[in-house]
């Protein structure tokens, strides 16, 4: 008896699923919030923030004055030529070129025809051995490139200066001319005691495309998830839900339809998200296992919370009302819009939403990462599921109806 | 006239009726203002990096790092650093030898770092660097003194008196035309201008919903019984969603003068800056209102309009950043024009005077899109 009574709830449910989804493909409304909107804002926030955090530093134009036969200034053409991190397109002049005058330079510069110009003083090299004070002189550009570049004439100045500084205390030291020159060129051309070596990152770096589609199907997956919800509600608006509960099914089978609508649209406007961003940005999903793990867990969490939507709503209107502001706060502090950084109260707080856990889970995958990889946002994700299910089963139904 | 301010005076009570818009027009712009500020107000640096040990050997290099223009952070676990990098929260981490972290004087060992494969991972590298070197730079000068036979105390007390010895550096930034525009802002100006725009905006395009809901009513077809045009109408409704919208945007504005500081510059140029792009606003909201039948479509289609415009028009990034041809598309939504106002209001000192461009664009907006809503809602009235 008791069987035939679940089975007759599971018809039950499969009945109203499909009828809701036969509405809800009916009504443009599920298609403008789950594909159109987020698609559309996908082609225009890569047009507008694309270029703002490129994976490459651009090349840089160095002009360096200093004389052609100078070994430190020598030395530290060889140094930015040997930048690995950017292109660096060095012209060298002669402090006698008509173009090597420092007003000559800062008008280039001005005129966006040099990015950084360096000069380095003639007899530069013989007087550091003397405990003179030659002065280098950059003048840059803004950004990030022309900042490295004077980085690294900053550091070559700063060992320039320290070989000059042991050469004048070994001169007080008393030791011999030879000794000395022989310190200071120990100093300036030994390389340094402490090597920097590269690690390699864990999984989980989305490219700006990929952060940026992963954020917007993270963003709507409330508003699409919450269609079923404001169903529910509906039902219950339009007095239909107490004919539907009169009908020999159990109690909670109405809810588990409405759910079970959420997660298919859910689900399936999320994996059209993705994979727009795969023809459109040519976005790579390294391990799609891992990926779908990440889609499933994050609808049925999101889907959970909804539930308690559902009891704390008295209306429709109500219920889409906090749908609303939970998706764009969620969304907003989890990153799908701009990534919050570093390890403010902010940032922390963006780690507790499904948002964030939602965009590192794709990462994860994304990046190669296998479902272990991606156990901290999984965890995470079962865990405000979870919740929410409790919540949603200890909170008072706040219907009028009721 | 009594009749548009009848129809004017409903749509504002109707609006603040419902207590659930008051997180978006009110609490919300705020706190996203407060969040942006916090995060991206004021001038970018080289990146942030995560320092893995807190002893006398990671504060000196944390030193460094900061007059490198880094933002340093201290973590005392080097995967949960690692991991932020992963996830984009911080550019770099950095692992010290142990015996250097600890302070000691060796300087020999590995400097282990995990950039980010994006730029600023690179940058923050080259500056890291330079840091490490900085620091190495002294302990090799002693080492080179030591081994030939200085003391290493009296090299140690020698070396650090000698200030006025060796090589100067002299850095200046030209051309820098970019840095120069935004010198002139507060921490949190250029988010409130931007916040502002696209919180109106978004808020008045939701005005739809009424319009709608009106005509399902058929409270429109009624009114449009009696001896009113539906020019009187649209106007009302017009000018009820200006209302509305002026509320919020002065709100703003005396909220983020009042709570974070920001200066808007002269208040008579920020009034008819915030009024007519309110009014263009309202126009916007209007036209969808009388171009949709479905509310929950209108709704959709209101958030996708109103944040694809806000990124256009220069909301979420600064124009200034924007390519050419994307600054061509830009022109088109009342945002940008809003953001140009303001850019002279704020950053140049500008007066009334100085913006009647972008508020000449504003209102002929206004003058396009009330007219065309007008014709819009009869067609709309007259659908079976």
């Amino acid at each position: 008896m008791a069987e035939d009574h679940r089975t007759s709830d599971v018809a039950a449910i499969g009945v109203m699923v499909a009828g809701d989804l036969r509405q809800r493909i009916r009504d443009r409304t599920v298609f403008i919030f789950a594909l159109v909107v987020p698609l559309a804002l996908m082609v225009v926030f890569n047009a507008v923030f694309g270029g703002m955090n490129p994976e490459k530093l651009s090349g840089v134009r160095v002009t360096l004055v200093s004389e052609a036969n100078d070994a430190a200034a020598g030395g530290l053409a060889g140094a930015l030529a040997d930048l690995d991190s950017m292109e660096v397109d060095l012209t060298r002049l002669p402090h006698s070129d008509p173009n090597a005058a420092t007003p000559k330079l800062k008008t280039a510069v001005e005129d966006d025809k040099v990015d950084v110009a360096i000069t380095v003083p003639a007899d530069f090299t013989r007087s550091l051995g003397t405990g003179g004070q030659p002065r280098v002189t950059v003048v840059r550009r803004g950004g990030i490139e022309p900042q490295i570049i004077a980085l690294v004439v900053e550091g070559f100045v700063s060992r320039a200066a320290a070989a000059a500084k042991a050469a004048s205390v070994a001169g007080a030291e008393g030791l011999a001319p030879a000794t000395i020159a022989q310190v200071a060129l120990r100093v300036a051309d030994s390389p340094p005691t402490l090597d920097v070596a590269d690690r390699e990152a864990p999984p989980g770096q989305l490219s700006t495309q990929g952060a940026l589609v992963a954020g917007q199907a993270a963003f709507f997956m409330f508003f699409t998830i919450g269609f079923g919800v404001v169903a529910y509600l509906e039902e219950r608006e339009l007095g239909t839900l107490p004919r539907l509960r009169s009908l020999p099914i159990s109690p909670h089978t109405v809810m588990t339809a409405k759910a079970v609508v959420s997660f298919i649209l859910g689900v399936v406007a999320t994996a059209v998200l993705l994979l727009l961003g795969v023809i459109l940005f040519d976005l790579r999903y390294e391990n799609l296992l891992t990926v779908g793990v990440v889609v499933v867990v994050s609808v049925a969490a999101v889907t959970a919370s909804s539930l308690v939507v559902v009891r704390v709503a008295r209306t429709a209107e109500q219920a889409q009302m906090i749908t609303a502001i939970l998706g764009v706060v969620l969304g907003i502090l989890g990153g799908s819009f701009f990534q919050l950084t570093g390890t403010g109260f902010f940032a922390r707080l963006a780690d507790l939403t499904p948002t964030a856990a939602f965009i590192r889970g794709v990462g994860v995958g994304a990046d190669g990462g296998g479902i272990a990889d991606a156990a901290a946002p999984l965890t995470f994700l079962l865990g405000f599921g979870a919740i929410s299910v409790v919540a949603a089963v200890l909170l008072p139904d706040r219907s009028p109806a009721r | 006239m009594n009749v548009v301010a009848a129809i004017a005076t409903t749509a504002l009570r109707r609006y603040f009726r419902d207590r659930s818009n008051y997180f978006f027009v009110f609490l919300f712009p705020l706190l996203l203002i407060l969040v942006l500020g916090l995060q991206f107000g004021g001038i970018p640096n080289m990146g942030t990096v995560g320092l893995i040990g807190t002893g006398t050997g990671a504060r000196e290099l944390s030193e460094e790092l900061e007059q490198r223009d880094l933002t340093v952070q201290h973590f005392d676990d080097a995967d949960e650093a690692r991991d932020l990098v992963s996830r984009g929260r911080i550019d770099v981490a950095i692992e010290l030898p142990s015996r250097w972290a600890e302070g000691e004087r060796d300087l020999s060992g590995t400097v282990r770092i995990t950039p980010s494969s994006f730029a600023k991972g690179q940058a923050a590298t080259a500056a890291i660097r330079q840091a490490v070197a900085s620091l190495a730079d002294r302990e090799l000068a002693l080492g080179s003194l030591v081994s030939d036979g200085v003391d290493r105390k009296t090299a140690e007390h020698a070396f650090d008196r000698l200030d006025s010895v060796g090589p100067r550096l002299s850095v200046t930034k030209a051309g820098d035309r970019m840095e120069n525009e935004f010198q002139n802002l507060g921490q949190f100006d250029l988010g409130a201008a931007q916040q502002l725009a696209l919180f109106v905006f978004l808020s008045a395009l939701t005005g739809a919903i009424p319009l709608i809901q009106s005509r399902e009513l058929r409270v429109t077809q009624r009114e449009l019984t009696t001896p009113i045009s539906t020019l009187q109408l649209i106007v009302g409704e017009g000018l009820g969603r200006i209302a509305i919208a002026l509320v919020q945007g002065l709100y703003i504005v005396a909220g983020t003068a009042l709570l974070f500081g920001v200066s808007w510059g002269d208040p008579i140029a920020t009034a008819a800056t915030v009024t007519m792009f309110c009014g263009a606003s309202a126009g916007a909201g209007l036209v969808i209102g009388a171009l949709m039948d479905n509310v929950n479509a209108a709704a959709g289609t209101s958030v996708g309009v109103g944040l694809v415009t806000a990124a256009l028009g220069g909301s979420m990034m600064p124009i200034e950043f924007f390519p050419s041809g994307l600054l061509v598309i830009s022109r088109v939504t009342p945002h940008h024009w809003a953001y140009r106002a303001f850019a002279t209001i704020q950053r140049d000192g500008g007066g009334i005077g100085d913006v009647l461009g972008p508020l000449g664009v504003l209102a002929a907006m206004i003058f396009v899109l009330i007219p065309l809503a007008s014709v819009l809602l009869r067609r709309a009235v007259a659908r079976p």
